[in-house]
């Protein structure tokens, strides 16, 4: 890696200013001119404001440093092998407690259904154009919903069902909402050890800047960083 | 006695260290805090050869100026081995494996090698050859190219320390995982 070609408009990097956001994005908007996305006025002056049709949309997942989210058979093993205090959860449970409910993908369904016991008690949304409502056990019927549909829709319909904040799971579902600009923040927690191969996190969620907002570290290596995806 | 194995190296967060035609104008564009280098220099002072592959070599070709003064060994089994000036000089290219180049180098005096590219660091993680592991990962997806692990098979590592600047770099740096 070589530090070459300073960027003629950086002095300090205010992130948090609004001058400096919208300076960035229209920086960003020269680098990737393909975007050709303007951004509405709103946004410029105040970022905590969105189209009131959806909701936020956040991602918490933990990875391996290659990137992958489960081994090649969908398995979490080697991450629940790592080791970790018991008594750490790496924010999870302060990020948990902010959502309104969920919105996950057929495969990490399946995934929960053969791995442990239903983790959830809030209402999740699976987003499946194969798998229908025989598929959810009748114990979780009351609150885990087969939709067919894209996630613009599903998170309208969540949004318009009352939900803020929207917890986002699964690679391919991650991915395709972040090329549809549907995210707004992921807390990326990378653990020490290289899988070699498995299910990756992103799969062409297309050209994407983000906003760096914090790094912190465990001495048993799990490395956490949030970033805040720029529209 | 085999020399220290050491790699630095930027990649974005969904994993490429270069976009799909070897390209690096994704790093080179980015803000950087003024006259910061992310440890590129104290970390290059410390090394005495570089290992690296064909298509690492072939982006720095590009360059206007060969930026090494160490010896630079292209691992390849299909580059030929005449290079044109004023590299024969400063790189040449070898056919050995991984483990073999290792013992050749130890056995020229070298202490620390730094290993570049893609197909070269995953080759020397999967022969349990690398000690240290910095990589700096730049906040943006770019969605395709070339990536910087490929089947290394199951590594387990050490976390050393991570540091990270305004500019949203993140900088983490893994040793061998101690084992037993």
């Amino acid at each position: 890696m070589r530090a070459r070609g300073r960027a003629p408009w950086v002095t300090a990097f205010p992130f948090t200013s609004m001058q400096g956001l919208a300076a960035m994005l229209a920086s960003f908007r020269r680098l990737w001119p393909s975007k050709g996305f303007a951004a509405p006025l709103w946004l410029h002056q105040a970022p905590s404001i969105r189209p009131v049709m959806l909701p936020e949309v956040h991602v918490f997942i933990a990875m391996s440093l290659d990137g992958y989210i489960a081994d090649v058979a969908g398995g979490l093993d080697w991450l629940v092998m790592l080791p970790a205090p018991d008594d750490e959860d790496h924010g999870y449970a302060a990020f948990y407690d902010r959502v309104d409910c969920l919105l996950i993908g057929a495969n990490t369904f399946r995934s929960l259904l053969d791995y442990r016991d239903w983790p959830y008690d809030k209402p999740v949304t699976v987003l499946s154009a194969s798998l229908s409502q025989r598929d959810v056990p009748p114990a979780l019927r009351n609150r885990v919903t087969i939709l067919d549909d894209t996630p613009e829709a599903a998170l309208s319909q969540l949004a318009q069902g009352g939900a803020k904040r929207v917890y986002l799971d699964g690679g391919q579902l991650i991915s395709s909402c972040l090329r549809d600009g549907l995210v707004q923040r992921m807390t990326l927690t990378r653990l020490p050890v290289l899988l070699g191969a498995g299910v990756p996190l992103f799969t062409d969620p297309g050209p994407q800047y983000m906003i760096h907002l914090d790094t912190r570290s465990w001495p048993h290596g799990f490395v956490q960083s949030i970033y805040q995806v720029i529209p | 006695m085999r020399p220290e194995c050491h790699v630095f190296i930027a990649a974005t967060l969904d994993g490429y260290i270069a976009d799909p035609k070897g390209g690096i104008d994704w790093l080179t564009t980015m803000p950087v805090p003024e006259g910061e280098d992310f440890g590129y220099g104290a970390f290059m002072t410390g090394i005495d050869a570089i290992v690296m592959g064909a298509g690492t070599f072939e982006t720095l070709r590009g360059f206007p100026d060969w930026p090494y003064e160490v010896p630079v060994i292209v691992l390849s089994q299909s580059l030929g081995t005449e290079l044109p000036a004023p590299l024969p000089g400063r790189a040449r290219v070898s056919r050995a494996s991984p483990e073999a180049v290792m013992d050749e180098l130890g056995a020229a005096g070298i202490g620390r090698v730094y290993v570049d590219g893609g197909q070269i660091i995953t080759s020397f993680l999967r022969a349990g050859l690398v000690d240290r592991l910095t990589v700096t990962r730049v906040p943006l997806l770019l969605g395709g190219g070339r990536p910087l692990f490929g089947e290394t098979g199951r590594v387990p590592l050490r976390l050393v320390e991570t540091r990270s600047w305004e500019n949203g770099f993140v900088q983490t740096t893994y040793a061998r995982a101690q084992t037993g």
